[in-house]
């Protein structure tokens, strides 16, 4: 009776609890769709305080907030927000990440902050302007020659921070003293994720007071701001892409997947003034507490406080001063602080969780970059699943991961290329990816405006590798070979053809460039590849000009591809005038064309410069200050907003990661008569969707290499002419004999994992993140899903099998059923390996050891599908009798002889000793010498 | 001038020495202790004292290749005569430590150390390189290379260079041969008979294959293969025989001195002075006689 009597109670306060939770979300509204994206509405109101202490309103907006993505988020990545009812912006700059943005009128403020507003669970802080990150000082410290200045007159804010001087450091560091003290100042420190407290200050650089590690200038290698001052059009409509950060990308910021984090927006409206103190108790005073403001100075600061803006809706910045009651930096005064829209992050656990939990040794897996991201976000799922296993992708050249594989190094790796010469081992190449490669672009337009689109065909690529534009004077004035060329390929014929709007210029030394990673990589395999394939390219490199007469860079003629690591082949140096001209260049003389490839030296550089519009052309000499001796060459950096023009080869994975702009790629040109440089004849195939679902179809088998290759001769077919050339598949080198029962039995729950839920497209760990075509019969890629399941089989049974790609996969439910031991072989599954033929070559030669000429050659009888092909040659070794039965049958026979011998030699006084062993004895021998 | 007889007990017991049988088995048990002792010196000359004749020959061949790695007149390609060094050799996961590599493989060759297998090019060359080398006698060289993990460094010095090869498998029949080498790379093939039965048992052969990825240069010309003697089978050539007879009446004309030397002279005399040269020419009969067993013995 009490039990049940409980249970009511229990169940009532359920119902109780589940009505206060529906009810209790009020104003702003906010919504979170089951697809991560943010909606939310604030009311921002602006009202100007009398004298009398009446209210005048003056703005009243209903701004509306979305964020296409808060869940499952990584580090770096870019996440679009669009607002709409915001007032537009005034005094507008190019770059509204730069920290001149501040100074806009009206700009709509985002921001990343560490903490939640609301109810602040355990161990989490709550949202501030004090955890909110902003990269400069000037962000945050606000200094004024006046008493007066619009911030202390924030009708909102409280009476300590509407004081002359609020949140100076106490005690105020030595270095501060030797500055003059301003009337009026406002610190806002910055509280890093470990308990320090960054001031900022009038001078950080000396000292006073230092700021956050990560606030560095991105040339000393930090990242540049995401603080972002948002531009609203006319329309009260505004876009921008956010770069979320964890604590990898800011540790002082140090958001994770265990500290709550939110992206605020914070719509400037401008400072609700409140100059005659009327919401204060006490009148304000000047810095030393002592003098009370006058009557005069609170009318000026009313008149200041009470100013909508100098510049018209949408106006650029000129030198006219922007009013201080509307900039943007006071984003953190009350009146535009409590207007603020907060989206709380949540952030995809990384691989850093691996390192806590798993206790066991990971699984090494070596190779291609290409699946960065997707190794990225199985990561964390598998080591966090106790039916999976714990592993680690270690980027490396996919030649040297094969090598390595082939070797027995490694348990697996991942490449796309076949290996050369067919692997020494049974391995078998399971598909577990389709992914490629993209031509990343930041490239600005003629309107100074992001470029969204880009064709680009496999000549230009060409052009841009082989170092034939000159890039500047003293190239084109000097080198033997590419001084008729176009100095960038904004001045070149075909591109201008191509994509018309973009301007030119004769000293965009960026725009020679294509930024290319130096590793090896089966990336650049494909890029080149693709180039080869194309008889226009081709053609270049072999000596044949372009319609307008460009000819290929002479160290490059003739260039046999594909490779997997782009050469540096030029070595034409600048003359002595141009080394007296340039002291850096004198002090470490490189040929010049390497200074302006200057490949970054892995993927993620290059994702990173194509993010931020980085040129990487290290032709800079510029004298700051240090050391004169050293003088280095630098790279160019961060190119201007509005002027950007940087191109790069990224993986397709990591252009969706970071938000990049690729370009669309040619497949096919046929030539129109009349013309010299036919256009329309040309198609361009963009990295989405539909391009890759095209691609699909262009796979064939090449059953030498056990693999599926792109068969860039297609392309210009009709079938081929929509594939997006840049595909690529990655495959899962596993060997199927000499792993123990652990290691294989883990490699093949990973190749399970592809067949199965590792190609369902999402954003969460686990899944397949975007850039990546999922290999499913949907998307013609059946053969090659089917061929991952029977590669689990093979790799399970670890039998020696290099199962045929044509082969009828084994059923998904007992090969991937992990919870029984291994399968027995069904009759579908591949019989092992036949012996080949007899030894070849040439007798003389130990028959087991092929000379360089023989290749290792597969049974002649492999026609007959399925059977499986093992394609190695058997050691047929020499054995020696004597060897086996000689040394111990001397051994033995010898002991024996010795026996006998001893035996029969000293038999009297033997037996004499055996007879005075004992009576029995005795008479034994007695019995002997009578029957002698 | 008559008969005399005597009477008393006539003692028709046997003779002493037990009679025409004693020196039947005297003499068949002196064969059998004979034949013990051979084989027991064989057995010991196999495993121990040609280790010492290796040894010899060796430091001889060292001195040799020395200067001539030193002059830069080291081969490089054929014509190299058989015996003489073309390579050291250095594999310090089995123990191997600066041999020198002589050229050729038959058993003759292989007594002075490893021996570089005719047809093949010469080591630190692009291409196949083979080299044999004694598992049980001799020093046994390449008694513990079965054992060498993968990419244990294996280092050869010739007159091109220095280069290190990496192993890459090992194996014996019924396993893979490992693909041809890429056309700018070398690879090294080390074959042995593997080592069974507790040290005793050398009947299979055994290949250890290194590659050198990167560093391989164009040799000379190739030497043709040798296909007189395969590596795991005796020699009975002539040339050997005829050294074995010769040798032969030597150490029967050793024995006979002996002999001599025991009856007519003084035993210990005929031990100190005749023994030494018994010893010595056991020991050439020994080691032309090991000519005829199978090279990697």
């Amino acid at each position: 009776m009490r039990r049940q009597q409980l249970a009511h109670v229990l169940f009532a306060a359920a119902v109780l609890f589940a009505g206060v939770a529906v009810l209790l979300p009020a104003s702003p509204t906010e919504a979170r769709a089951t697809d991560g994206s943010f909606t939310g509405s604030v009311t921002a109101t602006r009202s100007f305080i009398n004298q009398d202490g009446t209210e005048t309103p003056v703005t009243s907006n209903k701004v509306t907030l979305n964020v296409a993505q808060t869940k499952d988020l990584r580090g770096r990545q870019e996440v679009h927000v669009t607002w709409d009812g915001a007032i537009p912006t005034g005094g507008v700059v190019g770059d509204p990440n730069s920290s001149d943005g501040r100074n806009q009128e009206y700009p709509f403020v985002l921001l990343q902050c560490r903490g939640v507003d609301g109810t602040v669970p355990k161990g989490q802080v709550a949202v501030s302007p004090e955890t909110c990150w902003t990269q400069t000082s000037a962000e945050r410290y606000l200094a004024a020659a006046s008493h007066t200045p619009s911030w202390r007159m924030d009708a909102y804010a409280s009476a300590e921070d509407r004081a002359a001087v609020v949140g100076e450091p106490d005690p105020l560091p030595a270095e501060c003293a030797d500055l003059a003290p301003p009337l009026t100042a406002r610190w806002l420190p910055f509280r890093a994720a470990g308990g320090d407290v960054y001031y900022g200050g009038p001078d950080p650089n000396a000292g006073c007071s230092p700021l956050a590690p990560e606030s560095d200038s991105a040339e000393a290698g930090g990242l540049p701001s995401n603080t972002t001052y948002g531009i609203t059009d006319t329309k009260g409509h505004g876009e921008a892409d956010f770069a979320v950060w964890t604590a990898a990308e800011n540790a002082s910021l140090g958001c994770s997947v265990k500290v709550a984090c939110s992206l605020v927006a914070v719509p400037i409206v401008g400072v609700s003034c409140d100059a005659w103190g009327t919401k204060l108790s006490a009148p304000q005073t000047t810095a030393d507490d002592t003098v009370v403001l006058t009557e005069a100075q609170l009318t000026t600061a009313d008149t200041t406080c009470r100013k909508t803006g100098a510049y018209q809706p949408g106006e650029s910045r000129s030198s006219a001063t922007t009013d201080q009651a509307v900039r943007g930096n006071l984003w953190w005064s009350a009146s535009n602080w409590r207007n603020r829209i907060t989206v709380p992050l949540t952030f995809a656990a990384t691989g850093a969780v691996c390192d806590a939990i798993s206790k066991e040794s990971p699984v090494e897996l070596m190779g291609s970059v290409v699946l960065n991201e997707l190794t990225a976000s199985w990561r964390p799922e598998f080591c966090t699943s106790k039916d999976l296993f714990t592993f680690t992708h270690v980027q490396q050249a996919d030649s040297l991961a094969r090598t390595l594989v082939n070797a027995g190094e490694i348990d697996g790796a991942f490449s796309s290329a076949p290996m050369p010469g067919g692997y020494a081992r049974p391995v078998v190449q399971a598909p577990i990816a389709f992914g490629g490669f993209a031509i990343a672009f930041s490239i600005d337009d003629a309107n100074r405006q992001r470029r969204e689109s880009l064709n680009l065909n496999a000549r230009l690529v060409a052009k841009l590798l082989t170092s034939s534009y000159p890039a500047a004077a003293v190239v084109r004035d000097n080198h033997p070979s590419i001084g008729g060329n176009p100095l960038n390929i904004t001045l070149d014929p075909e591109f201008q053809a191509l994509n018309p709007g973009i301007p030119e210029s004769s000293t965009l030394e960026a725009a020679a460039a294509l930024q290319v990673f130096s590793a090896s990589s089966d990336l650049i395999w494909a890029l080149t590849s693709w180039i080869n394939g194309d008889p226009e390219a081709r053609g270049f490199l072999n000596g044949t000009p372009d319609p307008w007469g460009m000819k290929v860079n002479g160290s490059y003629l003739g260039l046999s591809l594909p490779l997997d690591n782009w050469p540096l082949r030029d070595d034409f140096m600048a003359p002595q005038w141009y080394q007296d001209q340039n002291a850096c260049y004198a002090k470490s003389p490189t040929p010049f064309m390497q200074l302006i490839a200057n490949p970054p030296n892995n993927l993620g550089a290059v994702a990173l410069n194509m993010q931020y519009a980085n040129s990487s052309v290290s032709t800079v000499c510029r004298f700051d200050g240090y050391d004169l001796t050293t003088l280095p060459l630098k790279q160019q950096g961060r190119q201007t907003v509005g002027y950007r023009f940087v191109l790069g080869v990224v993986s397709l994975s990591a252009a969706r990661r970071y938000n990049l702009r690729t370009a669309a790629l040619q497949t096919s040109s046929a030539s129109v008569a009349g013309q010299t440089y036919a256009v329309a004849g040309r198609t361009f195939v963009g990295p989405d969707n539909a391009g890759l679902q095209a691609a699909a179809k262009l796979l064939t088998a090449d059953k030498a290499a056990a693999t599926w290759r792109l068969d860039y001769s297609k392309l210009s077919t009709p079938e081929g002419r929509s594939a997006y050339p840049g595909a690529l598949p990655v495959y899962a080198v596993v060997p199927t004999r000499g792993l123990d029962e652990k290691v294989s039995t883990e490699l093949a729950k990973l190749l399970c994992y592809a067949s199965s839920a590792g190609q369902v497209t999402g954003l969460a760990n686990g899944q397949l993140p975007p850039g990546y075509l999922p290999v499913t019969a949907e998307n013609g890629l059946g053969a090659e899903h089917d061929y991952l399941l029977t590669a689990a089989a093979a790799v399970r049974k670890q039998g020696g099998d290099v199962p045929a790609l044509d082969i009828a996969a084994p059923a998904a439910e007992t090969t991937c059923d992990f919870s029984a031991p291994k399968p027995s072989p069904t009759p579908t599954e591949s019989k092992s390996p036949k012996p080949t033929k007899g030894p070849a070559t040439a007798p003389a030669v130990p028959n087991d050891v092929p000379t360089a000429a023989a290749p290792s050659d597969k049974p002649a009888d492999s026609a007959t599908p399925p059977v499986t092909e093992a394609a190695t040659v058997l050691t047929s070794g020499q054995e020696s009798s004597f060897g086996r039965l000689g040394v111990p049958g001397l051994l033995f026979f010898a002991v024996a002889c010795a026996l006998a011998g001893s035996l029969m030699r000293w038999f009297d006084p033997i037996s004499a000793a055996v007879a005075s062993a004992g009576p029995k004895a005795r008479k034994a021998a007695q019995r002997g010498r009578r029957r002698r | 001038m008559s008969t005399v007889l005597h009477t008393g007990v006539v003692d028709a017991s046997p003779p002493p020495g037990g009679g025409e049988r004693e020196p039947v088995r005297i003499g068949s048990s002196q064969v059998l202790l004979a034949v013990a002792l051979l084989i027991a010196w064989f057995l010991l000359y196999l495993f121990v004292l040609s280790g010492l004749e290796q040894g010899n020959a060796q430091s001889e061949l060292y001195e040799e290749l020395r200067t001539e790695l030193a002059e830069g007149t080291a081969p490089t390609g054929a014509p190299v005569a058989a015996g003489s060094p073309v390579a050291l050799l250095s594999i310090p996961g089995a123990g191997i430590d600066d041999l020198v590599v002589v050229e050729g493989s038959r058993p003759t060759q292989l007594q002075d150390g490893p021996g570089h297998v005719l047809g093949s090019v010469l080591p630190g060359q692009r291409g196949v390189s083979v080299i044999a080398g004694r598992s049980l006698s001799f020093g046994a060289p390449f008694a513990n290379i079965a054992d060498l993990p993968y990419g244990a460094p294996i280092l050869v010095t010739t007159g091109q260079g220095a280069f290190v090869y990496e192993v890459v498998s090992v194996r014996t029949k019924g396993d893979p041969v490992p693909a041809a080498p890429p056309a700018e790379g070398g690879r090294l093939t080390l074959v042995t008979a593997a080592r069974g039965g507790g040290g005793l048992q050398a009947s299979q052969t055994l290949y250890v294959d290194a590659t050198l990825s990167d560093g391989a240069v164009v040799g000379g010309p190739v030497s043709t293969a040798d296909i007189g003697v395969p590596l795991m089978s005796g020699g009975l050539d002539t040339a050997t025989l005829a050294l074995l007879a010769l040798s032969l009446q030597l150490l029967v004309g050793a024995l006979v001195g002996f002999v001599w030397a025991w009856l007519k002279w003084s035993r210990s005399a005929a031990w100190i002075a005749v023994g030494p040269c018994v010893l010595a020419a056991l020991w050439l009969v020994s080691s032309l006689g090991t000519r005829l067993l199978p090279g990697l013995i």
